[in-house]
């Protein structure tokens, strides 16, 4: 039902930008791990996550692959993605400068962890992405509250040269 | 000789179209000209104007959407790629529309076209032709022989520079080429150099006087340097007017003249020999008439074609071609039965 309404509501929302064929951004995020009544712990995480144009404009599916550090020790995780364009940004001489997109992603850690999570993020003129994520683990029933920031290590480039369909006959 | 000139503007060629459409119905066959002349979008309508498309005019400048020209991307881009935007689909909306058998015909008529460029790596205003031509001071000639050079010409001259890439319209890795509004936005120079006597210019922008760019305070940098890209554009399009309204009055001064002293009983083998000697900068170009159209709005607004032209809509380009039907219509027929252009 809720992805119906943001469906609805990303079909009406007319933007230029989420048309790549494919992006990587590169995120690096902090935050607090809350278990019940322990004590917060830090947790940083660095993670890739290349994503592939499933709706032009409007939706990608991907992985995310990474690690984390929380309590003096290193993880690796990763699973799969989603990533759903709900608006545009304003535009600067015809050009988007950017867009506020939803994620969803499921994780899962070297160490048992099962992160079912969601996140805000707003995409600053294709080249940088400020995040908020939430995420449940449900292995060891803890909270993850993170902000983040992520740079478009590799998308879809613009080619330099646009080649024509073959019609000569020199 | 009669000349169209059509300047560029992107989605507010529907204008030009509306025009062209007019003159075809109503005053003589869009292709029955010798010689054509475009930039930018002009430089899209001008090949299959030559061929008389009209309706495959008005079907293209009617129904294509944002996305049948150009892949959109984010003001990011311009740190990182090359343009802002990808204008691959507007390759293919050319190749689609001006097919091969089209392009053949266009590149073995008998009928004189330039497209206008400019050379990234010498700033040259360069015109591609299906002819030979002399190139001059003020701008070089590159003859165009295949199907493929016509319509990377076409697209090189539609690209404008940051928003598209440019193009090596003869992928010989030498040179690339931009959109020839740059420097010239409605070509008729080169039409007055190549013998033209009477020319249509059809600009989508309206007269100085009535371009309105805002009417609030303008508050934002942004804003300004809009107003100030405007502004060079503007300029460019008003200086492509003033040498040949020049040419054409000094021509019809001359001929008053030689007219008053065949009158006062000089030889005609007298008078030719003074105004035809090689010091006459006028020689070889007998312009006399130009018909100026423009709208009486500014197309950029977003009602119509958005900045720069770059907004795709059908249902505004459609009123853009009416309008500029409309506008023809009032033009022509405020002109006398005898004027030449009905010959």
């Amino acid at each position: 039902m809720l992805l119906c309404l943001l469906l609805s509501f990303t079909f009406r929302a007319s933007g230029q930008n989420f048309n790549e064929k494919w992006v990587i951004p590169l995120e690096f995020s902090q935050g607090f791990i809350k278990a019940g009544a322990a004590p917060e712990l830090y947790v940083a995480q660095l993670s890739l996550s290349p994503q592939f144009r499933m709706v032009d404009g409007r939706l990608r599916a991907g992985v995310t692959a990474g690690g984390f550090f929380s309590a003096k020790t290193l993880y690796g995780l990763a699973g799969p993605k989603l990533a759903l364009k709900v608006a545009s940004l304003g535009k600067v001489f015809t050009a988007d400068t950017g867009n506020l997109h939803l994620s969803a992603d499921y994780l899962f850690g070297t160490d048992r962890q099962q992160l079912l999570g969601a996140g805000f993020h707003a995409d600053l003129a294709e080249l940088l992405i400020l995040s908020l994520n939430y995420r449940r683990d449900l292995h060891y029933r803890a909270n993850w509250f993170q902000i983040g920031l992520a740079y478009h290590l590799f998308r879809e480039p613009i080619p330099k040269d646009i080649r024509s369909n073959p019609v000569d006959v020199r | 000789m009669k000349a169209i000139v059509i300047s560029g503007g992107g989605s507010k060629g529907a204008f030009a179209v509306g025009v062209l459409k007019y003159i075809h119905e109503n005053i003589r066959p869009v292709d029955s000209f010798d010689l054509y002349s475009g930039t930018s979008t002009g430089a899209l309508i001008s090949p299959l104007a030559l061929l008389g498309e009209i309706d495959l005019l008005e079907k293209i400048y009617t129904t294509t959407r944002d996305q049948d020209v150009l892949n959109k991307h984010s003001f990011g881009r311009i740190l990182t790629d090359i343009s802002i935007h990808d204008a691959t689909p507007l390759l293919r909306l050319i190749e689609r529309n001006l097919t091969p058998t089209l392009a053949t015909m266009v590149l073995t008529s008998p009928k004189r076209l330039f497209l206008s460029g400019v050379s990234l790596q010498t700033q040259e205003l360069v015109h591609f032709t299906n002819q030979p031509a002399a190139s001059s001071e003020f701008y070089r000639i590159e003859r165009i022989s295949t199907a493929t050079e016509l319509q990377r010409a076409m697209l090189a001259s539609s690209c404008q520079p940051i928003y598209m890439q440019p193009i090596d319209v003869f992928r010989r890795g030498e040179e690339q080429f931009c959109d020839g509004g740059v420097r010239e936005n409605t070509p008729i120079q080169v039409v007055a150099d190549n013998g033209a006597t009477e020319v249509v210019a059809i600009s989508m922008a309206p007269k100085a006087d009535q371009n309105v760019f805002a009417t609030d305070f303008l508050t934002k940098a942004t804003e300004i340097l809009g107003f100030t890209i405007d502004t060079f554009g503007s300029d460019v399009g008003q200086n492509d007017y003033r040498l040949p309204k020049f040419m054409a009055q000094v021509n019809l001064y001359l001929d008053a003249v030689k007219n008053s002293l065949a009158l006062s009983g000089v030889s005609p083998a007298v008078i030719a020999g003074s105004f035809l000697s090689a010091p006459n900068p006028l020689a070889g170009r007998p312009l006399v008439k130009l018909h100026e159209i423009r709208p009486d709005v500014n197309l950029s607004s977003d009602e119509f074609g958005g900045e720069g032209g770059l907004t795709f809509d059908p249902a505004r380009m459609r009123r853009m071609l009416e309008m500029g039907f409309d506008k023809a219509e009032s033009y022509f027929t405020s002109l006398p039965a005898s004027s030449p252009i009905f010959v």
